[in-house]
């Protein structure tokens, strides 16, 4: 097995490999330690030994050489950096292995030549290296892989994701603090990602040099402390003004001191703000634990503790680096491994936390949507109720006043007719005749109500129905009398032309009253009644006529009519007229024939 | 209108006694008119105001003929028709009402009256109709029978798709026939002559058809009522 004998290193001036100076050092080694303010070049020299000369390969790795840098097996050029010269090509945190070309490898003792190039402020130096069978080395080169760079390009993917994210959703719905919130949380990821960068660029773009690269790294860390300080008071609803306005102040000295540091004393600049950036960030997870887990009136809320633990897992790590003998740089490196899947953890925290607000805002906007319907839903009940209550009284009311006005129409007319009959009598009315007013009155009486009734307020189907109860009283009169009756009835209404209900009911009244006095004053032994419908081709299409014809004695009609004694005949008469129909009256000898003619339409 | 009350009794056999149920004192007086008019002595008649006097008559002696007011001081004549119907399958039941309303008139037929005439009419049709119902017949007009083809199930023809109780009530054809001509206005004598029948065979024919409605409606009453829009 190859063994490494002793690592020596030494300062360069103009970068070539120098003969004297040589200290032995242990790696991973950072020269300024050794050599404070020195910059540019020093040399590392590890001295080695092949067990036996036989042939199997060796391989060299190399974790890191800060800032860049070129390797030599026993002389030979190995490998050698893009650029040696700013803008410095950056090596600081790649490991890279490679097999020692055997040709070049003597018996015995080897040499490895490493030059390191990197100014003085940024910890130049060469990390571990290996001298081995190429299989052990190429498997801790995986682990060193996975560690400086995997971890990181993970870490910057899921910080670029939670940035993007976050802004976004702060962008669209911006108003409200905890919105506020995720705005404050996505800068503080933007900011860690530009700090990342330091670990993962294999360039200074797009920056001249290596110290402007760092100057830019460190305003990045300060804002990432300030932005997850911010975060965390707007998170946890904490109002602390004055606190706040002090950070933006520390930042803005922060950032300032990191880009004007003099190159000269840049590492030591640059070690004031790490530290103070740190002891702030610290200090913040310090009081989000006492402002999480302090007892609560109103208990302490899931989300809190939460970003609590999180902040507190960063406190732990902190702490055991810094006891550790690693050194402070150790301690952002693991952040840095850290921050992933805690970035995660608060991604899912409060997505969780959103969608669960969003949820229950939009349960008790349903709730008081249903509410308000049910609501509406009422009022509007009540309003049709009292509408419908209102229109069935006014119903009501008009249908009184019909039943007033028919009333006064039918039975009133009779009424007054009878008054002025048994005035003009003198007292010396008959009991017949008085009688006979009566029933007019009843039948006016029972017309009022059978235009009420149902069966009155339709008109029948055919003039057929609509003699039927006619026909049917007086036909079972008439053959108790002895008298033949005819009826003779249109089988349909005319299409057009259909007589309302009332007509109906008038036309009805009429035949009744015709019917009643032939059969009281004419001694006749025929009756007919026929019901014609103007045809469409008759000289007054529509018209309804309806003639009843007896063979009785007859009467005088013009002294009847002019005597005005007739109640029978005055009260027909009115009736027609009511309905629009016209009346006539024949009478001989040889008997009588009331006609009554309704035009159609 | 002033008719001539038709004169004497044209059958020496009248069925006695005569029950009358009627609380107003003037119409009684009528009623009692109408039947001595009738050949109706005296002593055959029996008069009752109220329900439970109507009760009470009937639980001491049968009657032969009922005339039966429906608003009764101590409640709806109905109720005594069902009974003297249930008691008396042959019994003539007139009603004579001042009611007019079809629930009331169908109401009657249903519980099982022979016949129905309202009160206004004059006395020569009150008259008419207790000769029918004395004839073994049964008064029907016009609207009534309308309203029993509406009611009453017709006929089918596939017989085995209806239940018997159905088909017991069911119109014949014959019957359908005559309530139609009856819906038509035309009296018992013209619906004899146009089908050839007696007189008497035309009112035996509607009597049966009541019987069917107030089978139908012991069995269905609600139910058809409900369809039909009579009650509720």
């Amino acid at each position: 097995m190859p063994r490494v004998l002793a690592v020596q290193a030494a300062r360069s001036d103009d970068g070539a490999r120098p003969v004297q100076g040589w200290e032995p050092v242990k790696l991973p080694d950072v020269w300024t330690w050794r050599w404070p303010g020195h910059g540019g070049s020093a040399w590392y020299r590890i001295d080695w030994e092949r067990s036996c000369a036989d042939g199997t390969p060796v391989a060299l790795g190399i974790d890191r050489i800060s800032v860049a840098g070129e390797v030599f097996s026993n002389g030979d050029l190995l490998w050698r950096d893009a650029s040696l010269v700013e803008p410095l090509s950056r090596s600081w945190n790649v490991p890279r292995w490679w097999l020692l070309p055997a040709s070049g490898l003597q018996a015995g003792v080897n040499t490895v030549w490493v030059r390191a190039v990197g100014p003085a402020a940024l910890s130049p130096g060469l990390g571990v290296v290996r001298v081995g069978d190429p299989a052990t080395v190429a498997e801790q080169y995986d682990n060193s892989l996975w560690r400086q760079r995997t971890v990181y390009a993970i870490n910057a993917v899921l910080c670029a994701m939670a940035s993007a994210l976050f802004l976004l959703v702060w962008l669209l719905r911006r108003e409200g603090r905890e919105t506020q919130a995720y705005g404050w949380f996505g800068l503080m990821a933007l900011a860690w990602l530009a700090y990342l960068s330091t670990y993962l660029a294999y360039t200074q773009w797009p920056w001249p040099d290596s110290i402007s690269r760092s100057r830019f790294s460190m305003v990045a860390l300060v804002c990432y402390v300030l932005f997850a300080c911010i975060f965390t008071f707007r998170f946890g609803a904490q109002k602390l003004p004055r606190v706040e306005r002090g950070l933006w102040l520390l930042a803005a000295l922060g950032a300032a001191m990191a880009v004007l540091a003099p190159i000269e004393d840049a590492g030591w600049w640059f070690d004031v703000v790490w530290q103070g950036t740190m002891a702030v960030f610290l200090a913040n997870c310090l009081q989000f634990q006492w402002h999480a887990w302090r007892p609560r009136a109103k208990g302490r809320r899931l989300p809190h503790m939460l970003l609590a633990v999180c902040w507190l897992v960063f406190l732990l790590v902190a702490a055991s680096n810094f006891f550790s003998t690693l050194g402070s740089w150790q301690v952002a490196r693991n952040w840095a491994a850290l921050s992933g899947p805690l970035v995660m953890a608060l991604v899912t925290l409060l997505l969780v936390g959103l969608q669960a607000r969003q949820i229950r805002s939009a349960e008790r906007f349903n709730r008081e949507l249903e509410q308000g319907v049910a609501r509406a839903r009422a009022d509007l009940a009540q309003a049709l109720q009292r509408e419908h209550a209102q229109a069935l009284d006014h119903t009501k009311l008009q249908e009184r006043m019909q039943i007033a006005h028919d009333l006064h129409d039918g039975l009133g007319g009779s009424l007054v007719r009878g008054m002025a009959l048994l005035e003009q009598a003198g007292g010396t009315l008959p009991n017949e005749r008085m009688l006979s007013l009566l029933k007019t009155l009843r039948d006016d009486l029972r017309q009022v109500i059978d235009q009420g009734s149902s069966a009155g307020a339709a008109v029948p189907e055919t003039p057929v129905q609509w003699a039927a109860p006619l026909r049917h009283r007086f036909t079972r009169i008439l053959d108790e009398l002895g008298v033949a009756s005819e009826w003779s009835i249109a089988l349909q209404w005319h299409a057009q032309h259909r007589p309302s209900a009332l007509q109906c009911l008038g036309l009805t009244r009429l035949v009744e009253e015709a019917l009643s006095n032939a059969i009281k004053h004419s001694w006749a032994r025929h009756l007919r009644v026929v019901l014609e419908v103007g045809a469409d081709g008759a000289p007054q299409p529509g018209m309804l006529v309806v003639r009843i014809e007896d063979d009785g004695i007859g009467f005088d009609v013009a002294a009847v009519q002019q005597a005005g004694m007739s109640v029978g005949m005055r009260s027909m008469a009115a009736r027609a007229e009511r309905i629009g129909a016209h009346f006539t009256v024949q009478s001989g000898p040889c008997g009588t024939q009331v006609r009554v003619a309704l035009p159609g339409g | 209108m002033i008719f001539q009350t038709p004169p004497g009794p044209e059958d020496a056999s009248l069925p006695v006694p005569v029950l009358v149920v009627e609380d107003e004192p003037l119409l009684q007086q009528r009623l009692r008119r109408v039947l001595l008019q009738l050949g109706y002595a005296e002593d055959a008649l029996v008069f009752a105001a109220t329900l439970a006097q109507a009760r009470a008559l009937l639980a001491a002696q049968p009657v032969a003929l009922a005339l039966v007011d429906l608003h009764l001081p101590d409640g709806n004549g109905r109720d005594l028709i069902e009974q003297m119907r249930a008691d008396d399958p042959g019994l003539g039941i007139l009603v004579v009402s001042a009611w007019s309303s079809e629930e009331a008139i169908l109401g009657a037929l249903r519980a099982g009256a022979t016949g129905y005439v309202l009160k206004e009419r004059d006395d020569i049709e009150v008259s008419l109709s207790i000769r029918s119902v004395l004839r073994g017949g049964a008064p029907i007009d016009p609207f009534i029978a309308r309203r029993i083809l509406e009611l009453l199930p017709m006929p089918t023809a596939v017989a085995s798709a209806v239940e018997p109780g159905d088909q017991s009530q069911a119109l014949t054809e014959r019957e359908q026939q005559i309530l139609r001509l009856v819906a038509d206005g035309l009296s018992n004598r013209e619906i004899a002559d146009q089908l050839f029948l007696s007189r008497y065979t035309v009112e035996s024919h509607v009597k049966r058809i009541y019987r069917k409605l107030a089978v139908s409606s012991r069995i269905s009453a609600v139910s058809v009522a409900r369809a039909r829009g009579v009650i509720g």
